[in-house]
């Protein structure tokens, strides 16, 4: 099943056309990546699709429905979640708090007065921040975390909402090898054991050949190749791109 | 932020409670009058800390709010004729249907600009106020003489506005500290986050806005209705500034810092009028040493050093 349907999506910014007639279908439960050069279009690709722009011309489908021009919280609603290049979380708050405000908005439940929101889905909380290995700096704050640990707090947040689709930009960019091992291994298990689909912009290829079912290559707006990994590897074009002549 | 107290805050709460129930019994009519300002002003600042400190946001205008609340009252008890007790609920509901028009308007701009733009606001309302004489009297203000005799003297309206501001002070505390007080929170933490974790942002940031109106007018119509008048400067920029001064005296990341900074600004302007007619310079002078001295606001040099205090207990205690 396809769970995710880019059409003819188009972007320019002033004279610079930053994503050009870009197509291609995801299917369910799929893991692909994105790369190409910088600049290629990759993350004005993601602000595409997940709403932050607004796109010139084509369509995103998201489970059969048209959610080209939806505002971003609607967007995330509909289950697709998003984690940004910087580290995107919510810094003076709790570990868990960050991921407790996560929940409330998923449940659609941020207009609720009165009720203390003080243990609120706590359960939900505590078991997502298992999975990341972070249920123990629960009472941290998040501007005290390691780098490598927001990351993960900023996955937590993202997957706490069980998401269909999740797009990842550069998940393991700025991380030690060690961390980028560790979150690539994370990545897998999470995929499967939550069966959501990963779209991820990175520039580590190994991590890229490590973990993902299909690659699809961008270069100056356009997307130039899509394939298997090994179909990739092979690739004279791409290896042109990324080598020079 | 911690907003419900517990432990050794309760008690702080408590006493304060406490002194301001028994404070008719022992004191005279200065000290009333200073009572109710007091309270009025801290509900003002509190209503205002719902923007400031909870979303991050800065208004340079809720003056109008007040102003409007006090308007409202007079001219709901003078020109419609209907009693006080109704007027003084209704007069923030109107504060707050205000509140929803401008806080759409404004909350179309972030940061800076929405700051500018509800100062523009303020000021038009301020103006209008000014010069529509047929209707407010310009600056001549407007007053009424149909307050009910039985609140019409001093204590008995000290026992009102302290039942309706901790009424408000509590609803206030409860509203953030539910799911939509976090959620508003999250919205200064990381706007960018908020939205993509599915926050409508600006209908949550309007619709704090709106509270913050409502509460605001309130403030302003109990204080229209222990003056029995109403002027407009009540809507003026020195009375935004004002507001502002409080939750920044006070610290605005603590839930009881407005309280604070109403009490401290109410007490350096009792006690430094009567000493100079210069005391808005003197005033200034003390405001910036303290904030320079306490950058987090009196509340959090309060609690700090009560935090060391207890840090240096329990240090002696394990050694």
């Amino acid at each position: 099943m396809k769970i995710l349907e880019v059409e003819k999506l188009s972007k320019h910014f002033g004279g610079i056309q930053a994503v050009w007639d870009v197509s291609f279908k995801v299917e369910s439960g799929e893991i692909s990546a994105v790369i190409g050069p910088n600049g290629a279009g990759k993350s004005t690709l993601f602000n595409l699709i997940t709403g932050h722009l607004d796109c010139d011309a084509g369509s995103v489908i998201f489970r059969e429905r048209e959610i080209t021009g939806l505002p971003p919280h609607k967007i995330c609603r509909l289950g697709l979640g998003r984690s940004f290049q910087r580290t995107t979380v919510f810094d003076r708050f709790s570990v868990f708090q960050n991921v407790q405000s996560s929940v409330i908005a998923g449940k659609g439940k941020t207009i609720s007065f009165f009720v203390p929101v003080k243990k609120q889905f706590s359960e939900i909380v505590f078991s997502q921040l298992e999975d990341v290995e972070l249920a123990d700096k629960a009472d941290m704050l998040a501007a005290e975390l390691s780098y490598g640990e927001r990351r993960r707090l900023e996955l937590a947040i993202t997957l706490v909402n069980r998401p269909e689709c999740l797009l990842l930009d550069e998940p393991t960019a700025g991380m030690s090898i060690t961390e980028t091992e560790y979150i690539t291994m994370l990545l897998k298990k999470l995929a499967k054991s939550y069966s959501v689909s990963l779209m991820l912009v990175e520039h580590d290829l190994n991590v890229v050949f490590n973990i993902a079912e299909k690659i699809r290559v961008m270069y100056q707006g356009r997307l130039l190749r899509e394939g298997t990994p090994d179909e990739i590897r092979e690739d004279e074009e791409v290896k042109r791109i990324y080598i020079g002549n | 932020m911690r907003v419900l107290p517990s432990g050794g805050r309760m008690w702080v709460y408590v006493f304060v409670g406490l002194f301001l129930v028994f404070l008719p019994v022992f004191a005279g009519d200065a000290e009333i009058s200073f009572g109710i300002d007091f309270m009025i002003l801290a509900l003002a600042a509190m209503a205002l800390n719902i923007i400031v400190g909870q979303t991050g946001l800065t208004s340079f205008g809720h003056a109008a709010f007040y102003g409007v609340g006090a308007y409202s009252l007079i001219l709901l008890i003078s020109k419609v004729g209907i009693p006080f007790w109704l007027a003084i609920i209704i007069s923030p509901f109107i504060c707050a249907v205000l509140g929803a028009i401008i806080g759409r308007i404004c909350l179309q701009l972030v940061s800076f600009y929405f700051a500018l733009l509800t100062l523009a606001f303020a000021e038009l309302i301020y103006i209008i106020i000014h010069r529509w004489y047929s209707l407010t009297g310009g600056d001549r203000g407007l007053a009424t003489e149909r307050i009910p005799d039985i609140i019409s003297t001093p204590v008995p309206y000290y026992y009102l506005t302290l039942f309706l501001v901790t009424i408000s002070i509590i609803t206030i505390g409860f509203i953030l500290n539910s799911a939509f007080g976090q959620s508003i929170q999250s919205v200064r933490e990381n706007r960018l986050r908020a939205e993509f974790v599915g926050v409508n942002v600006k209908l949550n940031l309007l619709i704090a806005f709106v509270i913050s109106s409502f509460f605001t007018g309130l403030a302003g119509a109990l204080y229209a209705g222990n003056a029995h008048t109403a002027f407009p400067n009540y809507a003026g920029f020195m009375m935004s500034g004002q507001l502002l001064i409080c939750v920044l005296l006070g610290g605005m990341f603590y839930f009881e810092g407005p309280i604070v900074g109403a009490f401290v600004y109410v007490i350096l302007q009792t006690y430094l009028i009567p000493i100079t007619e210069y005391w808005p310079f003197v005033f200034g002078i003390l405001i910036v040493v303290i904030v320079l001295l306490m950058p987090g606001g009196i509340t959090s040099f309060i609690r700090s050093k009560f935090l060391l205090f207890h840090a240096k207990k329990e240090k002696i205690l394990n050694t």
